[in-house]
């Protein structure tokens, strides 16, 4: 792996574990056994660092994102996946992240947040049109205004607000919003197949 | 009807249609063809104007959703006759009369948000235990959740969210939305008599 890469690898492991403030330069290179000075060689501060940060770690998601849509058998399967691996990122995700990056990178994190929208959407929509020609979603749907509720429903699924986890916990939730919206747009078959699965 | 009650109907038309900012009471006369005199003899100001108009469309949304949900036996015919009522109210709702209304935490919003959490809570809980004592709704189900979500759903819609802003709903993508919903608590069992109902009311909509 060329040292470009290595540095955003571990600088993004660092972001996501310990939030952006508390991470250092230094500790970066510390933890790479490189000099300080070869970062800064590569990248001129810290703003530019998770540009990169974002732009790369999009690209690894997407690759990712690929293999699993080539890997399953039905797109319900494909759902499973994305949800597995979603949970896991946000287990992994220190909440000082999202803090740091509204607070002291605003500008970054509205750019980042908007560019990963746009590709939310258009994933969610390949999903639905697969499912549609799979005979697992309903023909009548309108995919657009579908993949839209659905990111809305994302949000609410981690706002600490409305379902605080001490008083709803998350498999609880998961089960009344996330099932039955699938459910709601399944065919009967689908339907049959989400309730076989779930079990 | 009342004079009174005539300007109050005008008043609550037009604040639906533009917001309650925007409308002053010459908009008010002018549009009734009265002087504002008149107006003021039968309400003192504005405060009261938009109390009496807020009174009367949370007594007609209170009373709509009573009325269908009571109005059969069966829990489908129930929860689609209340969707189409809502899909109907919320055709007339203009969504920055509903966002002024909660941003100014307007108490009268609060009398509409004391209903749904507590009236509408505990019919929709005895509708949603019905229908899986029949074994047409899932048995593992929780119902705090479910109505928590619902009402985000709902108050969403009503306020257009970023993103939706541009989407012009028809009554027809609205129904089938809350159907949705439907379809996602419902057993195959239930699907069998869902499938059919939901035609019969879309021919109803659509009409």
């Amino acid at each position: 792996m060329d040292v470009r890469k290595r540095i955003l690898t571990e600088a993004t492991n660092l972001f996501f574990q310990n939030g952006i403030r508390d991470i250092t330069m230094d500790n970066i290179a510390e933890k790479l056994g490189i000099s300080k000075r070869t970062i800064y060689e590569t990248f001129k501060n810290k703003s530019e660092l998770l540009i990169n940060c974002f732009e790369e770690y999009s690209k690894e998601r997407y690759k990712a994102n690929e293999e699993i849509i080539k890997n399953s058998h039905n797109v319900l399967a494909a759902i499973c996946s994305f949800i597995q691996s979603g949970a896991m990122a946000i287990d992994l995700l220190n909440p000082a992240f999202f803090t740091d990056m509204r607070k002291y990178h605003n500008d970054i994190w509205v750019m980042a947040t908007k560019q990963q929208n746009e590709k939310n959407y258009n994933l969610a929509y390949r999903l639905l049109r697969k499912g549609i020609n799979e005979g697992i979603f309903r023909k009548d749907i309108n995919i657009d205004i579908v993949v839209k509720l659905i990111l809305e429903q994302m949000k609410l699924l981690v706002d600490n607000e409305v379902f605080s986890s001490d008083k709803y916990s998350r498999s609880e939730v998961f089960k009344n919003m996330v099932i039955n919206f699938i459910r709601g747009i399944a065919t009967n078959r689908g339907i049959g197949l989400i309730d076989s699965f779930e079990s | 009807m009342t004079e009174r009650q005539e300007i109050i109907n005008k008043a609550a038309e037009l604040y639906l249609k533009y917001g309650i900012k925007s409308i002053t009471v010459d908009d008010l006369a002018n549009e009734l063809g009265i002087s504002k005199k008149t107006i003021y003899q039968h309400i003192s100001n504005k405060e009261e104007l938009l109390e009496a108009v807020i009174n009367e469309l949370t007594s007609i949304i209170h009373n709509g959703i009573e009325k269908e949900m009571g109005s059969s036996e069966d829990v489908f015919d129930s929860l689609l006759r209340v969707s189409v009522f809502l899909v109907t109210t919320m055709e007339k709702l203009s969504s920055s009369f509903v966002y002024s209304l909660k941003k100014y935490q307007h108490p009268l919003y609060c009398n509409l948000k004391d209903f749904t959490d507590k009236e509408l809570y505990s019919r929709a809980e005895k509708l949603i235990k019905t229908g899986i004592e029949k074994g047409y709704f899932r048995n593992d189900l929780t119902f705090n959740s479910l109505f928590v979500i619902q009402m985000h759903k709902l108050s969403g819609m009503a306020n257009a969210p970023a993103g939706f802003q541009n989407v012009q709903y028809t009554k027809e993508t609205f129904f089938m939305l809350l159907v949705n919903d439907i379809r996602g608590i419902t057993t195959l069992e239930g699907h069998k008599i869902l499938d059919d109902k939901v035609k019969k009311f879309l021919k109803i909509i659509n009409s």
